[in-house]
């Protein structure tokens, strides 16, 4: 064990080895093996293999693997083709100065691949190749675009290193030994002018996250306008507005996207629709004193909307960040209109629907 | 002798429905796991009414005049009768097989990647043992197909198996997914005390296989036995390469890589009963390295007494009596104790421990007993303290847990929880209104995550490393989760903060609040301004 342990030091070892020794091949063949392997992290058999074929040269062996990978990544993939694929991961990657963001899934068999970093390298990717896509992708004088891309036409997308996503994905299914398969992706592009973008991607453990794109087991898109703040300003906006100051236009999108990836609702809703409403004792202390002057805990009777526990109308539901608020008044306090979200789940249901460009403006 | 007898009756009461409750025939580890710490002693030493603990026994009628026991014909159904004329029964029959405590038991779990055999190893192990008849044969599609386990009402994706060897008998578990694991360590569901990893030596080690060590490391296993599977399929040079990296990995994650045993064979081969060299015999050899290197958990009836307070009473000429289930250790008469929780330590000592309206020496770990303790007023005691041996308990309320939110099918609630969340507490016997802190960088938490979150408490109570506890939110259980580390006490600025509603939390999260909670002059001036304005 212990000479093994030495040996497998390296080629310089090896060159010693031969130079040196007349020791029986088995030896240097385990010592190339375990280069090799090191080296291209293929697996113990097909370095075996490269090996046999090649006899010492590792060079040679380790062309000829990586060759090999991307063929016995394809074969691989058609074989574990039917293995369910429950696990995996969501990609969120938008950018708001371009006024692109990307929302993809992509499925593996078990949670501890979806852990391991080399997955979320392939999220990564993918995600930007569709970023790359999208730069090509016009929005022809409406607000914004979304354009639902089906599976198969994700994978004839090119990857920075001019490899499809499909070549990629079969590579990964070669080193990662699981099936893995590119479910959905949803591209947004918007007229940055009009409207802004933005995303969150919830993970239950903290995922590495690079610059730009984002991963976890759900994840959320919202699109949205505001107007510049009206001028005619009643006190109680003026509170609200200075305790709504805390939070910058961002901040705001990215807790709206929060609030759907956590309340999970199922339409907008409209501002004139019907509000429950209910009498309730609020405490007008509730929001923040920021006067310091005095404090009234005296309980005052008001009519306040309720927001019922299974409304699905993504307005009137409690805000989840402020639960004293729903998101209406969040959003008439920023003076901001959501114009769409786009919602995805870990193993959710496709939108079959959307799959077709939807367009409004 | 009034009052004394109202509390064997309690006792009693007590006693019959922990036992009912937990002797349903049930062989999921579950049951058995909750259970693998009380010791045949601890149910001998205890009355006839703990025996039915953990396995399934029915009371035989028994001669009036006493002693003279007559055992009931097999399958023969008891008849119903008053609690108290149960308790002199202590004959039992048995209609299931009974599960032995002669061996120790202990929990250990396959891990490693889909495709290296973990089923197949399985299957394997139970077709070697049951040749000596130690195991039950699982097919291969028996434990792939395992059904989801329900246990206190959270699903759990496991299969279960149980074996044994020469000197222990063991619970098997396997689960597909990272998360499963964690449910399991959080729930106390099949803990696992060691772990066996599978490796094919065709593949080697994947890159999965290091989350999988991560993993076990996160549910506390310490020892790791490897499988080196499928060595049939790879010559002897790649088996020892595979073999030499995955010691390179354990030594690189924290594990003992280089004491660690490591088994050559072929699960298959073991299975089908081909090529024993590399078959069967390579499962004894695995068997005998988790004998040897994986440890047993210390049992509870070793450790220190400590017994949660379910009731006090006060009895007058005799002084305060708490009762409850000893849950560990051994008490006997005389002994110094100490009483702590809701912020009170108190110390006294024990002079009188009674069970079913008898007087005990000593009591042991699984006892339902009155504890009289001396010079304490019942108002001092309460429901929700613990007993226990002075020093070893202390007071804390500000701890670090994993915490697993359960979905609204499990009974929990479909909204999210957030950033200073309120729920309340329960454990043992107490319950506290407590407030969680997400992690940085964490907004919110979904059913069906988990996660390690700061919990700070609005009372001191005894707490340890370990515990499990639920939180509750009016009608529903929210969550479950067990106790990975203790902070510092919470400071007095930390408690005010807590008092404090929520908007304000946050702004002071963020250093815009001065140390009287208000908002700090930079703002203030801003507002001035705009008034002007």
């Amino acid at each position: 064990m212990r000479i093994c342990v030495l040996l497998a030091r390296g080629t310089q070892t090896l060159l010693q080895q031969r130079l040196f020794s007349t020791t029986a091949t088995q030896a240097v063949n385990k010592t190339a093996l375990a280069t090799l392997r090191k080296k291209t992290g293929y697996t113990f058999s097909n370095c075996k293999k490269a090996l046999d074929q090649f006899g010492d040269d590792l060079a040679s062996a380790e062309k000829w693997l990586r060759d090999q990978a991307q063929k016995e990544g394809w074969a691989k993939a058609t074989k574990l083709q039917d293995r369910v694929v429950s696990q995996g991961l969501i990609g969120v990657r938008y950018s708001p100065e371009d006024g692109t963001a990307v929302l993809l899934e992509v499925n593996c068999e078990t949670d501890f691949v979806a852990r391991n970093a080399k997955f979320h390298e392939l999220v990564n990717t993918v995600a930007e190749a569709c970023s790359r896509e999208l730069q090509l992708k016009a929005v022809d004088g409406a607000s914004y675009h979304k354009w639902s891309i089906t599976p198969e036409l994700l994978a004839s997308f090119k990857s920075s290193h001019d490899k499809t996503l499909g070549d990629l994905t079969a590579l990964s299914i070669g080193t990662l030994g699981e099936n893995i398969v590119l479910r959905r992706a949803l591209l947004v592009k918007i007229n940055s002018k009009e409207c802004k973008i933005s995303g969150y991607a919830h993970a239950s453990d903290s995922l590495p996250t690079s610059k730009c794109c984002y991963l976890g087991r759900y994840g959320a898109l919202v699109i949205y306008r505001q107007s510049p703040p009206s001028s005619k300003t009643n006190t109680a906006t003026e509170q609200v507005a200075e305790q709504a100051g805390l939070l910058s236009s961002e901040d705001i999108g990215r807790q709206l996207c929060q609030h759907i990836v956590g309340m999970n609702p199922e339409s907008i809703g409209k501002m004139d629709d019907d509000v429950p409403e209910v009498i309730v004792p609020v405490r007008k202390e509730a929001v923040v004193d920021t006067r310091g002057e005095g404090e009234n805990d005296e309980p005052v009777e008001e009519v306040v909307p309720v927001a019922a526990d299974d409304e699905s109308r993504l307005i009137y539901q409690e805000f989840l960040t402020e639960p004293t608020m729903t998101v209406r008044d969040v959003l008439e306090q920023n003076n901001m209109e959501v114009l769409d979200f786009v919602r995805f789940e870990l193993g959710g249901k496709t939108q079959e629907a959307e799959a077709t460009d939807s367009e409004r403006g | 002798m009034a009052a004394s007898l109202r509390i064997s009756l309690f006792s009693l009461e007590k006693g019959l429905l922990f036992s009912r409750s937990v002797a349903s025939p049930t062989t999921s580890l579950a049951s058995l796991n909750g259970l693998r710490n009380f010791c045949p002693e601890a149910l001998r030493g205890s009355s006839a009414f703990l025996r039915p603990l953990g396995c399934r026994h029915y009371a035989a009628p028994t001669d009036k005049k006493g002693g003279a026991k007559v055992a009931a014909p097999k399958g023969a159904v008891p008849e119903k009768k008053p609690a108290a004329a149960e308790k002199k029964r202590p004959v039992d029959t048995t209609e299931k097989k009974t599960y032995s405590r002669e061996k120790p038991h202990c929990n250990v779990g396959t891990i490693g990647h889909v495709d290296h055999g973990k089923t197949t190893l399985t299957a394997a192990i139970t077709k070697v043992l049951s040749e000596e008849n130690k195991a039950k044969f699982s097919k291969y599609e028996d434990i792939d197909n395992a059904p989801e386990e329900r246990a206190r009402g959270i699903t759990i994706n496991a299969a279960h198996v149980e074996y044994q060897t020469d000197s222990r008998h063991y619970g098997h578990v396997d689960c597909p997914g990272h998360a499963d694991y964690i449910k399991n360590m959080i729930t106390g569901t099949a803990q696992m005390d060691g772990a066996i990893l599978v490796v094919a030596a065709t593949d080697g080690v994947m890159p999965q296989t290091r989350e999988h060590m991560i993993l076990a490391k996160q549910i506390g296993v310490e020892k790791i036995v490897v499988y080196i599977n499928k060595v049939d399929a790879a010559d002897k040079e790649m088996t020892e390469l595979v073999e030499m990296e995955i010691r390179e990995l354990m030594n690189d994650l924290g594990y003992k890589g280089d004491d660690s045993p490591v088994i050559h064979g072929s699960a298959l081969h073991a299975l089908q009963g081909t090529e024993d060299a590399i078959g069967k015999d390579s499962i004894r050899k695995l068997l005998a390295a988790v004998d040897s290197y994986v440890s047993i958990p210390m049992r509870d009836l070793d450790k220190a007494f400590m017994l949660p307070i379910e009731h006090v009473h006060s009895i007058p000429g005799r002084g305060t009596v708490c009762t409850g289930l000893l849950e560990r250790g051994v008490i006997k008469k005389g002994d110094p104790c100490e009483i702590v929780g809701y912020d009170k330590v108190i110390k006294s000592t024990v002079t009188g421990i009674e069970m079913f309206k008898q007087i005990l020496e000593r009591a042991e770990a699984g006892d339902q007993l009155g504890a009289l303790v001396r010079g304490l007023k019942r108002d001092d005691i309460r429901r929700g303290m613990i007993l226990c041996k002075p020093g070893t308990f202390q007071l804390y309320d500000h701890i670090e847990a994993q915490i697993y939110v359960l979905t609204k099918a499990e009974g929990g609630r479909d909204k999210p929880f957030t950033q200073y969340f309120r729920p309340v507490m329960f454990c043992r016997t107490w319950d506290c209104a407590v407030e969680v802190h997400l992690p940085p960088g964490k907004d919110l938490v979904m059913a069906g995550e988990n996660g390690s979150f700061r919990v700070q408490m609005q009372k001191q109570m005894a707490l340890e490393v370990g515990q499990r506890f639920t939180f509750r939110d009016g009608a529903h259980t929210i969550s479950t989760g067990v106790i990975t580390k203790i902070h510092p006490n919470l400071t007095d600025v930390q408690k005010k903060v807590m008092d404090l509603n929520r908007t304000k939390k946050l702004l002071y999260a963020e250093g815009k609040l001065d140390s009287n909670f208000k908002l700090i002059q930079a703002n203030q001036g801003q507002k001035a301004k705009a008034k002007t304005n």
